[in-house]
């Protein structure tokens, strides 16, 4: 029988070899993932395809992968990028996601979640976020009022993102789902371009 | 429900980086007690690393347990600068009467970082 960790472990091997994929009971459906207008998009949210990353603010990988998906997100033109917050990491990666998803209420998400993704070191404090809005135009105060005024939905948002993480089995961040693959950890720019390819063939075949 | 609308593990054709392995092969931690004196030791396969300044401890109620662990490896990291971690192995000292909480989190390089992992190693 093949569990979920052997088909993991044959995608680091598979190079060879033809796609391979199982359902797996247990995990949140594409519906929910996928469909939820809370959710910040980068990309083109009318795109073709689907990334849904999973991820936190205190993760080095994450926003050394940030970039680099960001990179091939623009050059393709056609990708619908979810970020999904799973806060991991305690206190200030709460307050990241809750200034960055206020900022989003005031359509400045993909600025003020990039300037957070470039702050230095994977353990952060309110002053290093202080210090990248700061380079925004938007203060902390105002992404905070703004995610005051809409808390009860954003908290309900990210209890929904940990709830899905939790759901995937996954152990950390980043981890992603694009179009109906789940993949655990980053992925390198060839190797998500890879996917990217894989997952667009698949709804070729297997159209909705 | 259609073919696509299942959500799907994937062995995927891409092969540049292992899959990341389950928290407890990635960072394999044993503990001996003697007395007061605790001696923890993780284990760690390449290309996995630990961050000496997340491995904490903390008693029953929450306080902090001081705890020595000896210098780390800097790594260098051209974007994100410095930051302290063990490569291979890393070990802790900690001496305390009662139970303990132990935390440590740690990363696959340029794969996935993991959910701090907490362990309780109980009181003699």
């Amino acid at each position: 029988m093949i569990t979920r960790r052997h088909m993991l472990a044959l995608g680091a091997a598979a190079t060879a070899f033809p796609l391979t994929a199982t359902a797996q009971p247990g995990f949140p459906t594409l519906q929910e993932v996928t469909v939820d207008p809370d959710v910040p998009v980068l990309g083109n949210p009318n795109g073709d395809l689907t990334i849904v990353e999973y991820f936190d603010y205190q993760c080095s990988v994450c926003k050394h992968a940030h970039f680099d998906l960001l990179n091939i997100v623009k050059a393709d033109g056609h990708i619908r990028w979810m970020m999904r917050d799973w806060i991991i990491f305690g206190e200030v990666s709460t307050y990241a996601a809750q200034v960055a998803l206020g900022a989003q209420k005031l359509g400045v998400y993909e600025t003020v979640s990039s300037a957070l993704m470039r702050i230095p070191g994977g353990n952060l404090n309110k002053g290093d976020i202080f210090g990248a809005m700061m380079q925004t135009g938007l203060s902390p105060a105002d992404a905070l009022k703004a995610y005051r005024a809409d808390q009860a939905r954003i908290d309900a948002l990210l209890a929904r993102n940990a709830v899905q993480a939790e759901g995937f089995g996954f152990s950390g961040t980043p981890s992603f789902i694009i179009g109906n693959a789940v993949y655990r950890g980053a992925l390198s720019p060839n190797d998500m371009k890879q996917a990217i390819a894989d997952a667009r063939q698949r709804q070729k075949a297997t159209p909705v | 429900m259609s073919f696509f609308l299942a959500l799907l593990v994937v062995a995927a054709p891409v092969a540049a980086r292992e899959a990341p392995l389950p928290p407890a092969q990635a960072f394999a931690m044993t503990y001996v007690r003697q007395g007061d004196a605790v001696q923890v030791r993780w284990v760690m396969p390449k290309g996995y690393y630990l961050y000496r300044e997340h491995i904490t401890a903390s008693d029953a109620q929450g306080r902090t347990v001081k705890i020595r662990t000896p210098n780390g490896t800097m790594k260098a990291d051209p974007t994100f600068g410095p930051v302290e971690v063990y490569y291979g192995t890393a070990r802790a000292d900690i001496r305390h009467k009662g139970a303990i909480t132990l935390s440590y989190r740690g990363c696959q390089a340029d794969g996935l970082c993991y959910i701090p992992v907490r362990v309780v190693i109980p009181a003699r």
